[in-house]
């Protein structure tokens, strides 16, 4: 039987897909529903913002980080704010390193939720979505308490934070994560266990731990492949040193260590980790001050740094260069998405058109955070 | 046989699983409703429910203004148009023109941050929306006016003293470096409302304000809960009010 004629098919997905989390373009080489290879296009959203550093000095530049990754925008902050205090060796007050920490933690779980709720969507379930909103719009408001903003936070500062916390913030904030525990198990009941999201994300896109470290993912898509590394423990920065807390690993319940089901199940356990170390860090929390005494004319010495935060999407690098002006030489952002974007091609081979969806989602891919 | 069983244990768990899904989702039915129908059928504007802190359009009171250009320094994309001249007689500094372009703004907060008096601040206000990019631009100078200075002891102008109280009030919501002053509590507000404000670049910390009322206090002691409704943040009046360059 002679092979029935088939031909390579190109197809553009993006760049205004719907599921693509940003403007993201991939050009796509299919066999009919099978991809030969998604090869993704990025740098539709870059705005130089690594360049507007070198223009608008070190303070200035705090509302800017935001735009880096405005889905966990108090990660960015912080990196932007331990670079520059590790250059001109300030020391925060330890009350301030509590409220940075705590404002990342409700970051965080902000973050996840949009993503899990991102993944149903993607995969055709709406209702999830909107449960998943619903709660980080609760955080939302609370952020908005603290910091008068609820996507471009802006709250942290070279030395601290901006703003204390407000008079009956932590009994709210407390309150809330009572709340939030018991949304998590109804959530799993909801989307996490149902039979239909498993079948649609395990075994999608499995990667294995030797290739994930190989490719350089960082944060929960690294530990989803069972690799235990985590900033917050490893590398230990600010105050979590302090706390108790595990590192969820991908276990592969539901199919292979490292599939989709287990970047998404990730996300989940990294929010009870969360909760627990804000209860912890909202009933440790020191008094005194929460800003240093830093000059408004900040001028560092000529010197360079690197720090790192674990922000939601991952290992987050701040690369800074300072030549004892009051505007930095060079800024370096190395965020985890753009090293997620690497593997993309790598793991379309073979899959199927709409399965790339799923690992888009599952690696919780945001485009401003790829091209700055 | 094992495919077959496989087969409809799949199906099994698939039904199993939908209505536990549906279980939730169903209990939502009798649970009190999340969303709400901006901009009608709210009961209160959601101007008038936003918190203290938040970063909506910049205002100006122009009446304790210092024409220090502290906010013109600060903002990062230069939205604020500021000029300041000494009057070469009168020894006094006039501001001639203050120019915040709305459309450019980022409503980061930098500029509100080291104003001395709290003249320019955020305001609740986030409708904006308008034709053109010109009418974005708030002109807050009409004709030169005097930059306010501060006085040694009380301000003698109760229309002025007002405004000092509520510009202080916003400046002490920002962290101050260093310092260990817990933040006032804003229970206490209405009380001094009649008060002078205190001398404009030293803000004192009160000094009876009970530290249990400052949500700082490590301890959840019974005070402090009981205190946390009434300490929180007021909406500010002066949002609600109609901006005359708003047209």
């Amino acid at each position: 039987m002679s092979a029935f004629h088939t031909e390579e098919m190109t197809l553009n997905m993006g760049p205004q897909h719907p599921s693509t989390h940003g403007v993201l373009r991939f050009v796509i080489k299919a066999d009919g529903e099978v991809m030969r290879e998604a090869i993704p296009d990025v740098g539709y959203l870059h705005r130089s913002i690594e360049k507007i550093a070198e223009k608008v000095g070190y303070h200035g530049f705090m509302p800017y980080t935001d735009r880096v990754d405005y889905v966990c925008a108090m990660f960015t902050n912080q990196g932007w704010a331990m670079a520059c205090e590790k250059l001109a060796h300030i020391e925060v007050p330890r009350r301030g390193e509590y409220c940075r920490v705590i404002a990342a933690e409700f970051n965080r779980i902000a973050s996840h939720l949009l993503t899990v709720g991102l993944m149903g969507m993607d995969i055709g379930a709406m209702t999830p979505f909107l449960h998943a909103l619903r709660e980080r719009e609760m955080i939302n408001d609370l952020i908005e308490e603290l910091c008068g903003a609820r996507l471009t936070f802006n709250y942290m500062r070279i030395g601290g934070v901006a703003w204390d916390l407000p008079p009956g913030w932590r009994d709210k904030a407390l309150a809330y994560l009572d709340h939030l525990e018991p949304i998590l198990d109804e959530f799993n009941a909801l989307f996490s266990y149902n039979k239909i999201c498993i079948q649609r994300l395990a075994n999608v896109a499995v990667i294995s731990a030797d290739e994930a470290i190989n490719y350089n993912l960082v944060g929960p898509n690294l530990r989803a492949s069972g690799v235990n590394w985590d900033v917050r423990k490893d590398l230990p920065y600010s105050v979590y040193p302090e706390f108790d807390f595990e590192v969820p690993l991908g276990r592969g319940e539901w199919g292979t260590v490292g599939d989709a089901m287990d970047r998404y199940m990730m996300r989940i356990r990294e929010m009870v980790q969360s909760a627990r170390i804000l209860r912890q860090a909202l009933t440790q929390i020191p008094d005194g001050p929460v800003l240093g005494k830093v000059v408004r004319n900040f001028k560092p010495a000529a010197n360079e740094c690197q720090v790192r935060v674990e922000s939601a999407r991952g290992d987050q690098g701040w690369y800074v260069v300072s030549d004892g002006t009051g505007f930095p030489h060079r800024v370096h952002v190395r965020t985890g998405s753009f090293a997620a974007m690497g593997m993309i091609q790598k793991l379309s081979k073979g899959l199927m058109i709409a399965d790339l969806v799923v690992l888009i989602a599952s690696l919780d891919v945001i485009a401003p955070e790829i091209d700055r | 046989m094992g495919a077959f069983a496989d087969y409809f244990r799949h199906i099994r768990d698939a039904v199993t699983t939908i209505f536990d899904g549906m279980a939730v989702t169903a209990s939502h039915l009798v649970r009190k409703p999340y969303t709400v129908q901006y901009p009608d059928r709210i009961p209160t504007r959601v101007q008038d429910t936003l918190p203290f802190r938040y970063r909506g359009i910049l205002d100006v009171d122009l009446e304790i203004c210092t024409g220090c250009l502290a906010c013109d320094r600060a903002c990062p994309i230069n939205c604020i148009a500021m000029a300041v001249e000494k009057n070469a007689q009168t020894r006094e500094l006039v501001i001639s023109q203050f120019d915040i372009d709305i459309a450019k703004c980022m409503f980061c907060g930098l500029c509100s941050e080291p104003c001395p008096t709290g003249a320019i601040h955020h305001t609740t206000e986030f409708e904006g929306a308008d034709y053109s990019l010109e009418s974005l631009i708030r002109r807050f100078i009409v004709e030169p006016v005097v930059a306010y200075k501060p006085k040694k002891g009380p301000e003698p102008d109760p229309a002025i003293a007002q405004l000092l109280e509520r510009g202080m009030h916003y400046v002490e919501e920002w962290a101050q470096p260093g310092s260990d002053k817990p933040p006032a509590p804003a229970a206490a507000k209405p009380s001094v409302a009649a008060a002078p404000g205190p001398r404009a670049p030293a803000p004192k910390p009160v000094p009876s304000a009970p530290k249990a009322a400052a949500d700082g206090a490590a301890d959840a002691s019974p005070s402090a809960v009981e205190s946390a409704p009434g300490a929180e943040p007021a909406p500010v009046p002066e949002a609600a009010k109609d901006k005359p360059d708003n047209a």
